[in-house]
């Protein structure tokens, strides 16, 4: 076996020594055998000419002889490639235009697969991700908070952990911010307080050092770090000394001890958790007292797992179930039992994206037949003009098989070209999507064309060599002679296109009126989300997170640090406002309460958006306040508890009356003293639930975010903050300043991408498509100039002429508007997720698409109409 | 000149594999040896040789090296490979039991049956 293969290898690599060891051979025995005649007596040039006779026709011979080592069948086939490369070459209008075409359909197709390879199916970097889980605790019946804020209460963790067999074994951590100081420079970085198993649940180990283990998290130990590896870099200067160096996390110091592989960066950036940078940068012990272990009544961490090897997801959930089942109520005011959530790594971390992807992937794949079928449109053409060649080669003997091979490597030709372009293409437009998202998508930042997208782009290739060239293949191998012949013979009218070719072009025609149909669904679904009442007016206001440590565990310390901080805030130039609130709007945090309303009975059924801000944090952020009054520092510890309450609260539980002066049970009873505007705080596209704000002096917190409205530009303002800042306590840092534009920006950062994504696919499709419909009216008219010659000369008018070309456009468009949107009109709610306050069907969308495909499928139509009308009558007759 | 016998199909292999198996050859070598045993009464077609030739190397049932001729010329020598002997063997027994066998029919008479 191996030596046949080393047979053909060689006969097929060291085709040009083999060929010349042939020929010698050969020579050799005719001479030989010339020799042997002569001494028999012959006459010598007789003598050579009788040896050559006997040997037979050498071309034949070695012909036999190439097909005996199997080395035909590359040859021939890289002989179709160059004859139908010179081909191509001859024809460089119609092969530029395959090739563009192709280049931009498997460009895109590359670029889309490459993210959907990236989000969903590289693994993540963690040891036999597969096994890993989110394990949840949610109580029934609450709505509007998602499973992933229902971590199990501390207590419950503990006695998962104790009591389960499925899972190897359990880990919780928090997501925080943390004030890190290295040599008298504060920053903020993503930490995570981590409990004992959290490492091995993952299974990563440190680069440099160790993990943290079970001795690090006893009471009284645990003042040790582990470091990202970007920290280590960035901070360390990537010194090996890093180890047993001192850091202050929270103004207390914490000594080095491991550093972890660049990549890793968990929790942060995980998409399901709070997240307050994109990465994770310092882990440090989780110390639990025997109290913190047994608590019922708090939730402060999230919980992951690692499936014992072997064991389904289902086995666990049932296993985790059956423990929860006997659990009573968590938190004092709920009366229903949790019940457990198991959930898998890939699908909580990227389920999410998995819809639109899988969209997405749709929609290229229709820019990919779009472009296929424009490429086989060109290919049906240029067969309508080979027939004659393809007859003589089928006269003089070609099989059909060997016509459809050759017509089929012109094609692979032209996708191999197409192909490699389209990689390019495909690198930079990588590059220009990763570049529109921020955020939303998680792991797309890791979106790069790898192996097993470059094996991708390469089967894409071949399959579009296939599929747009197979058809005219067909066709153009399906000869008679004495058709062709006959036509050729006869002048004059002559078909226009083949019935095929037309077929073709509307198809197009209709993927591409989907395909804008859904991106104008998008941009329409867009253009309402950007308009939408977000309920602050004010986007210019800047906003920066400060979180106060434990030096400050007091909340009457938390309250005078904050109040010195932005009564010295307010008297800094071009400040306008300056106000803290405990979750800004849409920056990501979140906070619920189940309250009692006077006058209601207690429903645990419905949560309240819940806020703690200061005085003047509605002028800040531009919040109108319709009724009563703003919180002023007179609602301070100790005075009169009050409240504010959004509209639709108001309205709901005092519908046609004032709700001012009544009282609200949260953290006691409150009086309402003013009602706001509703703000969209979670998300723009979603109507925000019933919210209320108690004033930060009279319920302290240490985690704020301060907001400030100031005529000075941002970078100012944030510089005069930090400065502040610093001279208050040197060990506090902030996060970085956004305004409140970049939080919109970002907050409708996904939906942008999907219009982007989907219009840029629509417009190269309506490009596309509208290129094969001028390259076959163009054709047309070509065909017909001898018809169309014939009418002027006999009198028709220049604007007959035109019409009768354009109204065969017009037939191939229409039709393909029919078809494309009543495709549409079936396909389109399979995107209602994606869209906002536009229904699937929505009529101005369907109309906008088809007059705008009316205007530009008119004028590709137009410029062939008009080359039809400037045919010589007598050029054209003599045309053939 | 005696009578010249086409050959039988399929049956160029084997003497290809007995000529060489003799010694190494050039493949105007082969024709001549196959010839001079025979005592010239096997036909061989020169055009036929060749692609034989190169159908036994590519099984891997001889193998080819560059030498020099008899009058000094630059040959292609082709020699039995261990593989070639084997099959050369088994081809020559299977050519004996069909020989036999087809004998046996064609002696057969009316009363022998």
């Amino acid at each position: 076996m191996l030596r046949r293969f080393h047979s053909w290898l060689r006969a097929t690599l060291q085709r040009r020594t083999v060929e010349r060891e042939m020929e010698d051979e050969f020579r050799f025995h005719v001479d030989a055998y010339a020799e042997e005649l002569k001494r028999r007596g012959l006459e010598p040039g007789e003598a050579e000419r009788q040896a050559r006779v006997e040997f037979g026709r050498v071309a034949q011979t070695k012909e036999a002889c190439r097909e005996a080592r199997g080395a035909d069948l590359l040859h021939s086939l890289l002989t179709d490639a160059g004859y139908g490369l010179r081909l191509l070459r001859r024809t460089p209008g119609s092969s530029g235009l395959a090739v563009v075409t192709l280049a931009l359909g498997i460009g895109a197709t590359t670029a889309v697969f490459s993210l959907v390879n990236a989000v969903l199916l590289r693994d993540l970097p963690y040891h036999d991700p597969e096994r890993l889980v989110f394990l949840y605790e949610p109580i029934p019946g609450i709505p509007g908070v998602p499973l992933e804020a229902w971590a199990p209460v501390n207590g419950d963790f503990f006695t998962w952990q104790k009591e389960s067999r499925s899972l190897a074994s359990m880990a919780m951590f928090t997501t925080d911010g943390l004030n890190a100081s290295l040599a008298d420079s504060a920053f903020r970085a993503g930490g995570s307080r981590v409990t004992a198993g959290f490492f091995r649940v993952l299974g990563v180990a440190a680069e440099l050092g160790r993990t943290l283990d079970d001795a690090d998290t006893q009471p009284g130990h645990g003042r040790v770090a582990v470091i990202s590896h970007a920290l280590w870099k960035s901070r360390f200067g990537g010194q090996r000394s890093v180890l047993e160096k001192e850091i202050l996390l929270n103004a207390r110091p914490f000594r080095v001890v491991g550093v972890m592989p660049p990549g890793f960066a968990f929790p942060h950036g995980a998409e399901n958790l709070e997240t307050a940078g994109k990465s994770t940068d310092i882990w440090v012990p989780w110390v639990m007292t025997a109290e913190d272990r047994a608590t019922r009544s708090d939730n402060p961490g999230n919980a992951i797992g690692r499936l014992r090897r072997g064991v389904p997801l289902s086995q666990a959930q049932a296993e985790i179930s059956a423990i929860t089942a006997r659990f009573d109520p968590p938190f004092q005011q709920v009366s229903v039992k949790p019940q457990s959530a198991v959930r898998g790594f890939d699908e909580q971390i990227t389920g999410g994206s998995r819809r639109p992807l899988l969209i997405f992937m749709a929609a290229v794949v229709l820019v990919l037949l779009i472009a296929c079928s424009n490429v086989a449109g060109l290919g049906l053409a240029r067969a309508g003009g080979r027939a004659q060649e393809m007859s003589v080669r089928a006269a003089l003997g070609a099989s059909r098989f060997r016509l459809v091979r050759q017509l089929l490597a012109e094609s692979l030709g032209v996708a191999v070209v197409g192909g490699v372009l389209g990689t390019g293409l495909a690198f930079w437009m990588v590059r220009i999507l990763v570049g529109w998202q921020s955020a939303n998508i998680p792991r797309m930042e890791e979106t790069s064309i790898d192996g097993r997208v470059l094996w991708f782009t390469a089967g894409v290739s071949l399959a579009t060599a296939v599929l747009s060239g197979l058809l005219p293949a067909w066709t153009g191998s399906r000869c008679s002679l004495h058709e062709v012949m006959k036509a050729a013979g006869s002048r004059g009218v002559r078909g226009g296109t083949s019935r095929l070719h037309r077929a073709l072009i509307v198809a197009e025609l209709a993927l591409t009126i989907v395909l804008l149909t859904g991106s104008g669904l998008l941009i329409h679904s867009f253009l309402k989300l950007r308009s939408v009442d977000k309920g602050f007016q004010s986007l210019t206001t800047v906003t920066a997170g400060v979180r106060l440590d434990r030096r400050y565990n007091q909340g009457p310390r938390q309250s005078e640090f904050f109040h010195t901080l932005l009564a010295r805030l307010r008297a800094v130039p071009g400040v306008q406002e300056a106000a803290a609130v405990d979750h800004v709007p849409l920056g990501g945090g979140e906070s619920i309460s189940l309250i009692e309303v006077e006058g209601h009975p207690f429903d645990e059924k419905t949560s309240f958006e819940s806020r703690l801000v200061t005085p003047r944090y509605f002028a800040a952020m531009g919040i109108p306040v319709l009724e009563g009054r703003d919180f002023d520092d007179s609602d301070a510890a100790g005075r009169a508890p009050v409240i504010i309450v959004s509209r639709s609260f108001a309205r709901r539980y005092f519908p046609g009356r004032t709700a001012l002066g009544r009282h609200v049970h949260a953290t006691g009873w409150r009086t309402i003293v003013g009602v706001v505007a509703d703000v969209r705080m979670r998300e723009l596209g979603a109507t925000p639930p019933m919210q209320i704000y108690s004033p930060m002096w009279q319920m302290p917190t240490g985690a704020v975010a301060i907001v400030v409205r100031s005529a000075a530009p941002p970078g100012q303002t944030a510089a005069a903050l930090r400065g502040l800042l610093r001279n208050a306590d040197a060990a506090l840092a902030m996060d970085d300043l956004r305004s409140m534009e970049q939080l919109v920006s970002d907050a409708s950062a996904e939906r942008r991408f999907q219009t982007l994504l989907l219009t840029a696919f629509g417009a190269i499709s309506l490009f596309l498509s509208l290129l094969g419909l001028y390259a076959l009216m163009t054709y047309m008219v070509q065909r017909r100039t001898s018809e169309i010659g014939i009418r002027m000369a006999l009198g028709a008018q220049r604007s007959a002429v035109m019409g009768l070309v354009l109204r065969q456009g017009a037939t191939l468009w229409l039709a393909g508007i029919a078809l494309g949107s009543a495709g549409a009109w079936s396909v389109t709610r399979w995107m209602s997720t994606l869209l906002f306050e536009v229904r699937p069907t929505d009529p101005i969308t369907f109309v906008g698409v088809v007059l705008l495909f009316c205007v530009v499928a008119l004028l590709a139509c137009s410029l062939p109409a008009r080359r039809a009308t400037e045919v010589d009558p007598t050029i054209s007759l003599r045309y053939e | 000149m005696p009578k010249r016998l086409d050959l039988l199909q399929g049956t160029l292999d084997l003497l290809i594999l007995k000529a060489v198996s003799l010694g190494p050859l050039h493949g105007y070598g082969v024709l001549l040896r196959i010839q001079q045993i025979s005592a010239d009464r096997l036909q061989i077609q020169q055009g036929s040789l060749y692609p034989a030739l190169y159908r036994l190397e590519h099984q891997g049932w001889i193998a080819s090296r560059w030498g020099e001729s008899e009058n000094r010329r630059k040959a292609k020598y082709y020699r039995l490979t261990p593989a070639g002997r084997r099959a050369l063997q088994a081809e020559t027994a299977y050519w004996d039991e069909m020989a036999g066998a087809i004998t046996t029919v064609l002696r057969a008479t009316a009363e022998g049956v």
